[in-house]
């Protein structure tokens, strides 16, 4: 019991504590008593992606408590202030052609993804890599990434699609967050989940090395992904 | 929560019930090309897979293959009827015949299965591949809300010999449930539905 409680207590002294950083760091503008539409009061409107760190689906949330989900308090502080946080952007590189690699990272288990420049031809609806899933899904690397590192947990987020060689599709949630009230203080609410699906080939030498990522999406959306779930916070 | 295949495989739960078996007959039908078999179709209308191979100057024989008995299996039941191999395990061939082009498509459709359930909004259904070995391969997509069917023609020449073709069955779903009117023609039913004929995204309808 005393260690529950002790627990609790930490807890508790982590958000406060949080909460004192950010109020402290608060721009002059949020401590102003006229607030504005898209300044430290009225509706913010963002997005993430699931990365299994238990963000609320079904209750309401504190804008502060994103710091316990992984966000940076860079991050919170800005959406506090009614303001879209600032993500880093993706380099782009000298290219040649389609199966030229434009990027690779470790996904959940450790397994080297390859991405490739690809191609995407509109007139004939045919395409793979990079250039379909941003000019056709709208989708980007960084969305990409995100949904082979922090796929669903378990067997769930991360299914075989045939071997010989291996194709496998990971899977997972963007939720697109509503948020109402005053600066970090403003209650948050899930309020639309969109599954992403990344198809993934691992074997195939070209010349060398797998073909990599085929194409990725949004279920059951025909064509471009809503633009925020490119646009989570958290990747 | 996620799109669940309609019929889930036994061994690849999240693709549908006849992946299996299209990946292992792309594997059959590209290794045994220049050996002269055609895998003509794969019915999967009556929810058991119907296979129909054939050789220059053997009438066709159909085979009801366990779609997840595996490539040895399969081999094995097509070869006690014809010459047959196994191709080598990447599907990116070099080979650009008609046959082995067909085999590409086979393997394409199989290990994409995703397209048919996850893809859009409007449910699909595969429901017949079936070749004539020289020019096309024809992909039966039962379009489940309409009650009819689209046949997308596939040109198999070379398809799939310099891997910008890979994601093709992504582009012959959505062919399917996009395509406009004017570029469908009434062909034979499948499955007692009413049946359209169309070709790829960009090619010349008839």
């Amino acid at each position: 019991m005393r260690k529950v409680n002790a627990s609790r207590y930490a807890v508790a002294s982590a958000a406060l504590g949080l909460a004192a950083g950010l109020f402290a760091a608060a721009p002059a503008s949020a401590m102003a008593a006229a607030p504005s539409a898209r300044g430290p009061s009225g509706d913010v409107e963002f997005s993430l992606f699931d990365n299994g760190s238990g963000i609320p689906r079904n209750s309401s949330f504190s804008l502060a408590d994103l710091g316990r989900h992984g966000i940076p308090d860079s991050a919170v502080k800005q959406l506090g202030a009614g303001k879209a946080p600032s993500t880093a952007g993706e380099e782009s590189a000298a290219l040649s052609g389609p199966d030229d690699l434009v990027g690779q990272w470790k996904e959940r288990d450790g397994w080297t993804v390859y991405m490739r420049r690809g191609y995407y031809d509109p007139r004939r609806d045919k395409g793979f890599g990079l250039a379909k899933i941003e000019q056709k899904h709208n989708l980007t690397m960084k969305a990409v990434r995100a949904t082979t590192q922090y796929p669903r947990p378990g067997a769930a987020g991360k299914q075989k699609f045939a071997g010989y060689p291996d194709t496998w599709n990971y899977f997972t949630d963007v939720l697109h967050v509503k948020c109402s009230g005053w600066w970090i203080f403003r209650t948050c609410r899930v309020d639309k989940v969109q599954p992403v699906r990344a198809g993934v080939d691992f074997s195939i030498k070209i010349p060398q090395l797998p073909k990599g990522v085929i194409t990725a999406y949004c279920e059951g959306v025909q064509g471009r992904c809503p633009d925020w779930v490119k646009n989570a916070i958290n990747i | 929560m996620s799109r669940q295949p309609v019929r889930p495989s036994r061994t690849l739960p999240a693709a549908e019930w006849w992946a299996p078996l299209l990946v292992d007959l792309g594997a059959v039908q590209r290794g045994s090309a220049g050996l002269g078999l055609c895998v003509r179709s794969v019915d999967l209308t009556s929810g058991r897979a119907r296979v129909a191979v054939r050789w220059p100057g053997v009438p066709a024989t159909t085979l009801m293959p366990d779609p997840e008995a595996g490539r040895d299996a399969l081999l094995q039941s097509i070869a006690a009827v014809g010459p047959a191999r196994l191709a080598d395990d990447e599907p990116a061939d070099s080979t650009s015949s008609p046959l082995a082009g067909h085999g590409w498509l086979l393997d394409e459709l199989g290990r994409r299965s995703d397209a048919w359930y996850a893809y859009l909004a409007e449910p699909v259904e595969l429901l017949r591949v079936e070749t004539d070995g020289h020019r096309t391969t024809e992909v039966a997509v039962g379009r489940t809300s309409r009650g009819d069917v689209v046949e997308v023609r596939v040109p198999v020449a070379g398809l799939g010999a310099d891997g910008m073709d890979v994601g093709l069955a992504y582009t012959i779903v959505e062919r399917a449930v996009t395509v406009a009117a004017h570029a469908l023609r009434p062909t034979g039913p499948v499955q007692g539905r009413p049946t359209f004929s169309t070709g790829l995204p960009g090619e010349e309808p008839g």
